[in-house]
């Protein structure tokens, strides 16, 4: 999908994704079933799309591209990646 | 682990964000820098040095750079010194600060007290953008209240 300028910058290397769902980046940069239910009914379209909404104004997008970038955890407790 | 790893890690953090002296840092001019609609940069103007916040667009991390010499402004910034919440704290003394990581254990807050070691500003990335939060203390204690065992206190001077 075509996205915006802002759309990008919203993004960042993510935008290489876009065409993924976001329950599906969310995955495979490390999250789980938790971050993808956090992500809500953005969960089941694209980043691309989700982008584009965010830089409209919708805030629950903008939350769901965040989950998105930091759903590797990095923490230590409850199993999380402390590489 | 890589660099970025590195600066979100808080062992490799220091929440002192300007460097000790004699005299005060006092908080001359605010200025923002908006891309896309996004406030990519903002900028704490304290005279004869001034602090820079960024994003890290790929973590929505924040980051933050300290420079000794007089801040440029250049057409992309906008000062927002008149805006809330930084209108009280112009002219005043930048105090403390601390960083925050949010639970997935990325460094994406800041705060900031002005005058003082409470904590008066939280700058916080989300959507590739620093969003300012203001503050403010609710209520001290009440004296009428319960103990540590949460049993009611009973009151003095009866």
């Amino acid at each position: 999908m075509k996205l915006s300028k802002a759309a990008w910058d919203l993004l960042g290397t993510l935008v290489d994704l876009a065409d993924q769902t976001v329950a599906e980046v969310i995955r495979a940069r490390g999250g789980v079933a938790a971050n993808v239910r956090e992500a809500g009914p953005w969960a089941n379209q694209s980043l691309g799309e989700t982008a584009m909404a965010g830089v409209q104004g919708d805030k629950t997008a903008i939350k769901a591209v965040k989950i998105a970038k930091d759903a590797r955890r990095l923490g230590r407790k409850y199993g999380g990646d402390a590489s | 682990m890589n660099d970025n790893d590195l600066a979100r890690h808080p062992q490799n953090a220091d929440p002192l964000l300007l460097p000790p002296r004699e005299g005060p840092y006092v908080l001359r001019d605010v200025l923002e820098k908006s891309v896309y609609g996004f406030r990519a940069e903002l900028i704490l103007d304290l005279g004869d040095s001034f602090l820079r916040f960024g994003v890290d667009i790929d973590w929505d991390t924040i980051t933050s750079q300290f420079q000794a010499s007089r801040f440029r402004a250049k057409k992309a910034y906008r000062s927002i010194r008149a805006d809330k919440p930084w209108k009280k704290y112009v002219g005043k003394e930048c105090g403390w600060s601390w960083l925050a990581w949010n639970q997935q254990g990325y460094l994406d807050s800041v705060l900031i007290s002005f005058e003082g070691i409470e904590p008066n500003v939280l700058l916080n990335t989300i959507g590739s953008s620093i969003e300012i939060f203001a503050i403010s203390l609710v209520e001290k204690a009440s004296a009428a209240g319960t103990d540590r065992n949460g049993k009611r206190k009973a009151k003095a001077n009866r």
